[in-house]
């Protein structure tokens, strides 16, 4: 019975949405309706504005009013930072017509210059706040800062009762019911209330190479399944934002190419990129990735797509000016809205906030083609597993929504090491271009390799990348005693080509004739294995045969000793057993 | 008990109680006490349930109950909890040195 009604109440624990990225997704879909959350975490960790979020939330989108109870801040003071965030709490506080507002405010604090004398009881407050929420019809309700509260109680017992009282209130009024406590870690005086609690909230807020790290972690959720994972989130320009609830997204996988933007790498790659993947552009300073990333930007707007080109270093006016002087002009497309450039500095934000603060652009603009340039800026603040962490959403992001996203990233090391350089996502990245210089011969030319390109049988050779006043492109190098020529010594190589030409068709006939043989040779032994298999399964059912033969024997000759022992006379069994003993044996 | 300087303004208190809790008999009984020994020309004293009026808790941001507000005379003061606190009490309506018996606890 117990079993049957704890099936039955499961999937009847209501939810409340909160409407804010991330966190209904994180919680299941929202927070308990006849239930206290407790939303903990140290000052300043960004436990009002998601508690007052999820109340603006539930009043603007779902039609659930709110009332929002403020131990610490009066109305004003609330407003304001809720103003903010965008959020008019006056409107929303106000009557409509004859219909009641969609949230109401009380104010828990004690008036200045109270006096307190002997013991009292919240039996005030919650009275109003009881009527207030039968007055607007009130599904969710925020009691902000109970630690001031405990603070003035200041006797463990009283504590306990008003919490208990608190817990009442908000069970016996069925709202979603929020209550926020500051703490340093979790443990008393709030002791209680987390015991109390159905559902458990921390925020925390720390420091990590000088930048604002906060995290979001549901730490208990009775009756329901939760991620237990603690997440990064931002409190960005709208309200909080957690920016990644660990579930993997599914995203399309197409077989469809988008060009590059130029036709040369497109042959080298098999027609192109695939839509929806990602591109990774490596390379020391002035090694033409911006390029890259604007050839390819330039022909996604020439199909007549939308593009968004974000730029962690140069400003739009520059990246405009240098593009047009290798013939790449975007400027046509800017204005037509096709492409959007957007610079944000990385030094000034936490990699969390330029993660929301992408998204909302993305979002916003709804691009086919992504080009973010360089991710490597964004290191300079912020710690690269951060940096990391957000590159990583934010290509999932783009990736679920079928966008083709190009990053660059400034390489400055060797090439052997490059492999192991974690900024570059390179197990993210689908396709990967590495751009590099090779000086020789008084010439200094600009090379570009690709070092994988997922699904497509992509050429491993380094090409020369030739820029100039008509555009980009690409041109094959030679090696010679394993150097590649490029510029001048390319040219000379080419009338070298048609020579060697005969020497690689040879080769290469005497390399398919080598893999025919061992092919060949796995088929016989294949056979050979088989042909093995088959008599040791012949020889099994042989042995089958005769068990089955024997236990028939076996059992009869059983059933004749047990008939001769019980049911004949004992002379002629006797007898019998006399003559017939040896040839039993 | 001793003489007491004539108080010629009127004194009005309003107490705001939760039904008929412990802290509100408490603070009720406290309060009638008081008055019979400092205000023997008489106070104006309402009590509000809160429970039943809740509009008017709110009206007056009551947070905690007991919570008595003096209105008159000048200056308006709240003063919270049982009024067991006799000194607190006293000090905060105005009352100090009047005085002459010892505090009860």
């Amino acid at each position: 019975m117990a079993r049957k009604n704890q099936k039955e109440r499961e999937p009847r624990l209501a939810k409340a949405q909160t409407g804010i990225d991330g966190v209904d997704e994180i919680t299941g879909g929202g927070l308990p309706r006849g239930r206290t959350t407790l939303l903990a975490g140290p000052a300043g960790s960004g436990k009002t504005v998601l508690a007052l979020q999820t109340l603006v939330n539930g009043a603007r989108r779902f039609d659930e009013p709110g009332i929002f109870v403020a131990f610490e801040e009066g109305f004003q003071q609330v407003a304001a930072n809720a103003a903010s965030f965008g959020w008019e709490i006056p409107s929303l506080v106000q009557k409509r017509g004859r219909r009641s507002p969609r949230l109401a405010f009380v104010d828990g604090r004690l008036s200045p210059g109270a006096v307190q004398a002997g013991t009292f009881d919240l039996s005030g407050l919650l009275a109003a706040v009881e009527f207030r929420a039968k007055e607007i019809g009130a599904k969710r309700i925020v009691f902000d800062g109970i630690d001031v509260l405990l603070v003035m109680l200041n006797d463990p017992r009283v504590e306990r009762g008003e919490m208990c009282r608190i817990h009442d209130l908000l069970e016996r009024a069925g709202v979603a019911g929020v209550v926020t406590m500051s703490t340093a870690g979790l443990e008393p005086p709030g002791s209680f209330m987390l015991s109390l609690s159905d559902c458990i909230i921390q925020l925390t807020h720390r420091l990590a190479e000088r930048a604002s790290i906060r995290g979001f972690r549901v730490v208990k959720y009775r009756g329901s399944a939760f991620i237990a994972n603690e997440f990064p989130f931002a409190i960005a320009s709208q309200g909080i934002e957690v920016a990644d609830f660990g579930t993997r997204p599914k995203y399309r996988v197409f077989t469809e190419r988008v060009s590059s933007g130029i036709p040369r790498l497109d042959h080298m790659l098999a027609g192109g990129y695939f839509r929806g993947s990602t591109v990774l552009v490596t390379g020391m300073p002035g090694t033409a990735k911006t390029t890259l990333a604007g050839a390819f930007v330039a022909a996604a707007c020439a199909r007549g797509e939308r593009a968004l080109y974000i730029s962690l270093d140069e400003q739009p006016a520059e990246i405009l000016r240098n593009l047009a002087s290798v013939s790449i002009r975007l400027e046509r497309y800017v204005r037509s809205r096709l492409l959007e450039i957007y610079a944000d500095h990385p030094q000034e934000t936490s990699p969390e906030e330029q993660f929301v603060r992408m998204r909302q652009r993305i979002r916003a603009h709804r691009p086919s083609t992504l080009v973010i340039d360089p991710i490597s800026a964004a290191i300079r603040m912020g710690g690269q597993s951060t940096v990391l962490g957000v590159a990583e959403r934010l290509l999932a992001m783009a990736k679920s929504e079928g966008i083709t996203t190009l990053w660059t990233s400034l390489y400055q090391g060797s090439e052997e090491a490059m492999e192991a350089t974690p900024l570059h996502v390179s197990t993210v990245a689908d396709t990967w271009i590495h751009l590099s210089y090779r000086a020789g011969r008084g010439e200094r030319n600009r090379s570009l390799t690709v070092i994988k390109s997922r699904g497509t049988g992509h050429s491993h050779q380094v090409r020369e990348l030739i820029l100039d006043d008509r555009g980009v492109d690409l041109a094959d190098v030679y090696t010679v005693g394993g150097e590649a020529l490029m510029g001048t010594a390319r040219w000379e190589g080419e009338r070298a080509e048609v020579a060697t030409q005969r020497d690689v068709e040879a080769e290469e006939a005497r390399k398919r004739r080598e893999l025919e043989i061992l092919a060949a040779e796995i088929r016989a032994q294949t056979e050979g294995l088989e042909r093995r298999r088959e008599s040791l399964a012949a020889e099994m059912r042989l042995l089958d045969q005769s068990i089955t033969l024997r236990e028939r024997n076996e059992s009869r000759r059983q059933q004749e000793v047990r008939a001769r022992r019980g049911g004949e006379p004992a002379s002629r069994a006797g007898r019998r057993k006399g003559r017939s003993a040896p040839t039993e044996d | 008990m001793g003489k007491r300087p004539d108080r010629r303004e009127s004194f009005v208190v309003r107490l705001y109680v939760a039904d008929r809790e412990a802290t509100a008999v408490r603070a009720i009984a406290n309060l009638e006490a008081l008055c019979r020994e400092f205000l023997p020309s008489g106070c104006e004293l309402e009590i509000i349930d809160i429970l039943r009026e809740p509009q008017r808790g709110l009206d007056d941001s009551i947070m905690v109950t007991p919570t008595l507000i003096k209105l008159a005379p000048p200056p308006v003061r709240r003063i919270f909890g049982d009024l067991s606190n006799r000194g607190r009490l006293l000090d905060a309506l105005g009352l100090t040195g009047l005085e002459l018996s010892p505090p009860r606890p």
